[in-house]
């Protein structure tokens, strides 16, 4: 029978794929730049060398970028429906932390780069209890 | 029975038939796309001939079992660049080149899933050499 839904529901899948999905996955990547970002806001602040600061904040936005990437990979690769149901905040949590990631790209906030830190470690939470470290990292994950 | 009766049947079956045969729907798997598509879109496809800046479906020239979604960033009479929007998760022209333009047949209009979404599927503006380069150094 020719009906709507079945007119709607699509028979053909086609690939947005890169090719060589690893399917390792780990919040550590993106807490260690976001660690970066802290450490480096902190030298800057004590630094009185022009140059050196003008260098701390461009390898300090390199480093948020590189949050985000890894962050986003996470969000778009390894969490999967069946994790938004255990946890119906996943997308807003994610959305923020990018969020978080680019403000310390644009500042050179402290506390900023701390509440990042708060923030990727939540997701890492929830990276944890989906079995992330025994299903994504090679071995487990080492502690 | 008049040939008047008949013309409303042969419209629909027309339609019907044409329809199948024109349009299409898909749905996306993987991010390469993203954020323009992400995975599970809904989309409707026309065949119609690429434009450089539309999205497309495409044979893939590695296999040609799998149908790949891409933007055409180049097109001429025998050949089509495909890119995907989110260079740093796509495998594209810069891995296997141009594809022979009989490879590119369909051309993506609309996501009609997920309902907040719904929408036409813009073009985009592109130069040769001037695709979206990776978010951060590779």
């Amino acid at each position: 029978m020719l009906t709507l839904r079945s007119i709607l529901r699509p028979t053909r899948i086609v690939d947005a794929h890169c090719d060589i999905p690893c399917g390792v996955y780990d919040p550590e990547q993106a807490r260690i730049e976001a660690e970066s970002c802290l450490r480096i806001i902190e030298k800057h602040d004590a630094s009185d060398d022009a140059l050196f600061k003008a260098r701390c904040i461009n390898v300090k936005e390199e480093r948020a970028e590189l949050v985000k990437h890894h962050l986003d990979v996470l969000w778009h690769d390894y969490f999967k429906p069946e994790h938004v149901e255990k946890y119906p905040d996943l997308h807003d949590t994610f959305w923020k932390a990018t969020k978080q990631a680019s403000k310390v790209k644009q500042s050179l906030d402290a506390g900023a780069a701390k509440e990042l830190l708060t923030m990727i470690d939540t997701i890492d939470e929830m990276w944890k209890s989906t079995g992330g470290p025994e299903k994504t990292r090679v071995n487990g994950r080492p502690s | 029975m008049s040939w008047r009766g008949l013309t409303w049947p042969l419209v629909i079956v027309l339609t019907v038939f044409l329809a199948r045969r024109y349009l299409d729907v898909v749905e996306v798997r993987g991010r390469s796309m993203a954020p323009t598509l992400h995975a599970g879109d809904r989309l409707l496809a026309v065949r119609l001939r690429a434009r450089a800046g539309d999205v497309v479906l495409a044979t893939d020239p590695r296999d040609p079992r799998r149908e790949l979604i891409k933007r055409a960033t180049s097109v001429d009479r025998h050949r089509v660049r495909l890119r995907g929007d989110n260079a740093a998760a796509s495998t594209d022209a810069r891995t296997f080149g141009a594809v022979p333009a009989d490879a590119v047949s369909w051309r993506v209009i609309l996501r009609y899933w997920p309902l907040d979404r719904v929408g036409r599927v813009p073009p985009a503006r592109v130069k040769e050499g001037g695709e979206r380069p990776a978010p951060f150094p590779m």
